[in-house]
């Protein structure tokens, strides 16, 4: 157990790691590898493999607001209205429900 | 317009939607117990919203030190592979400049960077976009601070469910970004849900889905190359 500050230290320097490591590694892959497209896909795995589990923690009325959520977005491409839509209705489920 | 500008005009949609969610994380830190200066501090130099959630989770007098790296680590992890597939932009710029900026490269960065096919300095575009974000960052924590007295702890609870909207909305934005990617993210989606049901740790999750969506869209990729 360490007192908060140590974190402070400690947390950004890993932070800046995980962002510094892939900058480096990228430079050792050719522009036209046919590596390059998997490394494109990796991110969105990546993301996915957070946002699935995530999900589906969820309440069922949070999973409901969040597919209309993507559904708004995925047709309007606003992030904005999407996120007002999101966050209403997570808001709107909380005092009406 | 300078592509720098260009960034920074293309984010704020994308800065706004991580300011609310900075404002989210500011009032949760206060119900957490988490120190005004703190608070501030983790925002300005982690500058990354699922890790600072994470970590404020389990703040108090003293935390378990390999607990907050490590599940930092692993959260933040997706950053590497952001880099390799967008970090030959920073290739040819000056040192100084390349590991400053590096801190600025996030999700939004990364997203936006992908879209910018009609960027010609795509370096001063992530820039723009970085500056953009992490300002709003900043202010939204520092409004989440202020306002987290007024708010029930049970609604700073509530809206805890927005990160996910957020992540995936970068998740879509990245999809229809890129065409030519949806067996190998099909099944990267199948793996997790797997995965999930499983009960296996994060982490593994994670790996199971990058290496899923990494090895069939090698294969497809060497598959289509071999067929001309």
């Amino acid at each position: 157990m360490v007192e908060p500050w140590i974190v402070l230290v400690a947390l950004p320097i890993v932070l800046y790691f995980t962002r510094a490591i892939g900058v480096v590694l990228s430079s050792y892959v050719a522009e036209d590898s046919p590596y390059r497209s998997t490394l494109l896909i990796l991110p969105i795995c990546a993301m996915m493999a957070f946002f699935i589990p995530g999900a589906l923690k969820g309440s069922l009325l949070e999973q409901a607001m969040l597919v209309v959520f993507l559904v708004v977005f995925w047709f309007t491409n606003n992030s904005i209205v999407s996120m007002v839509v999101g966050i209403g209705g997570l808001l709107a489920a909380k005092f009406l429900l | 317009m300078d592509d720098f500008r260009r960034g920074v005009l293309d984010s704020l949609g994308l800065g706004s939607t991580a300011a609310i969610f900075a404002t989210i994380f500011g009032a949760a830190a206060v119900a957490q117990g988490v120190e005004f200066m703190e608070a501030m501090a983790l925002s300005a130099f982690v500058f990354a919203g699922s890790v600072q959630f994470a970590t404020i989770s389990i703040w108090g007098d003293t935390l378990p030190f390999a607990t907050v790296i490590v599940s930092g680590f692993l959260i933040a992890s997706r950053n590497i592979f952001m880099g390799m597939a967008l970090g030959h932009v920073f290739v040819g710029q000056p040192t100084w400049q390349k590991y400053l900026k590096i801190f600025f490269y996030t999700d939004v960065s990364y997203v936006l960077g992908m879209k910018a096919d009609h960027i010609k300095n795509k370096f001063a575009y992530i820039c723009g976009v970085g500056a953009l974000v992490y300002s709003f960052w900043m202010i939204g924590t520092f409004v989440g601070l202020l306002i987290a007295e007024s708010l029930q702890k049970s609604v700073v609870d509530s809206l805890a469910y927005a990160g996910i909207m957020y992540l995936g909305m970068l998740v879509i934005m990245l999809m229809k970004a890129k065409d030519g990617f949806k067996v190998p993210i099909v099944l990267a989606a199948i793996t997790i849900l797997v995965l999930y049901w499983l009960g296996v740790e994060q982490f593994v999750i994670m790996l199971g889905s990058v290496l899923v969506g990494g090895v069939s869209n090698l294969w497809l990729e060497l598959r289509s190359r071999k067929n001309g």
